[in-house]
């Protein structure tokens, strides 16, 4: 189970990789439609009052999907890296977002949104001394949230690790410069679109 | 099955093979034979390799029966391909 859940890729790559990856890109849309949830940037995740479109919604996954995948694939050749199969990167790279499909749930009702913007009026109303209790009902969640961060980031360096064999330095720093560069190039284009 | 010790356990130089036996007749062959790249694998690697023929080099399969990703099967090969260089450079270095 432990390894399903943090190494996965070392059993399922490829087009079964691929597949899942569809299936929690296409939940993930659903999601962020149904709670307005808005995925701005490979590993951002924001709750709006306003209601998220479909066209939205679809446009931030395939934005993240091919950021992350682009950078990913190019950087992993750059350092060396032989014989990648860009299924296999895509795919690991797509399946690696499951944890963010969860991520909507935390808005159901606006729950987070509502108590974000009660927040943000308590501070408007009196700055030196605001009312932080809407705050308190949220703390659940914004430590569930961090811990699907965390899946999250741990998912794409095991797809990073699997697809490209590297070790130690070129392991660990490409992994660290590629997710750095993918977020803010997803971030950039969201950006430029909005 | 006892694994075939292939260095020396006092200096770790290579070992050769120096006798050979009939198991069926006893006949005994003396001499002094170099043991292949192949012996100095670890038995999980000796293992691949056996695979990786038995499937005719195909990772597909290989990773269908092994139970693993095709990036990990090739990740695999990769390792035991490095392992055989090594030792083949060890083994020349030794005899020159």
């Amino acid at each position: 189970m432990k390894k399903l859940l943090l190494t996965p890729f070392e059993r399922y790559a490829g087009a079964e990789a691929l597949t899942a990856g569809v299936v929690f890109a296409l939940l993930a849309v659903l999601g962020a439609v149904q709670f307005n949830t808005r995925f701005d940037g490979v590993l951002d995740a924001h709750f709006a009052s306003d209601k998220v479109s479909l066209t939205v919604a679809l446009t931030d996954q395939v934005i993240n999907i091919v950021s992350a995948f682009v950078v990913f694939y190019i950087l992993a050749y750059a350092l060396g890296a032989r014989g990648i199969r860009a299924v296999d990167m895509l795919g690991t790279l797509m399946a690696a977002r499951a944890p963010y499909v969860l991520m909507p749930l935390f808005n159901i009702n606006d729950h987070m949104s509502r108590h974000n913007e009660a927040i943000v009026d308590g501070i408007a109303a009196d700055p030196l001394n605001p009312d932080l209790s809407p705050l308190l009902p949220l703390i659940p969640a914004i430590i569930l949230s961090l811990v699907l961060v965390v899946w999250l980031i741990a998912l794409m360096f095991n797809a990073w690790k699997v697809c490209t064999n590297f070790s130690k330095g070129r392991l660990i720093g490409g992994f660290t410069g590629a997710l750095i560069v993918a977020e803010l190039l997803s971030a950039l284009f969201l950006s430029l679109i909005r | 099955m006892k694994q075939l010790p292939v260095h020396c356990p006092s200096c770790s130089t290579p070992l050769q093979v120096q006798r050979l036996t009939c198991p069926a007749c006893e006949t005994i062959v003396e001499g002094r034979f170099d043991l292949d790249v192949f012996s100095y694998l670890r038995p999980d690697e000796q293992a691949f390799v056996l695979t990786f023929v038995k499937n005719s080099g195909s990772l597909k399969q290989m990773a269908a029966e092994m139970k693993l990703s095709y990036p990990s099967v090739r990740n695999v090969l990769d390792a035991v391909i490095s392992r055989m260089a090594e030792i083949e450079v060890a083994l020349s270095s030794d005899k020159s």
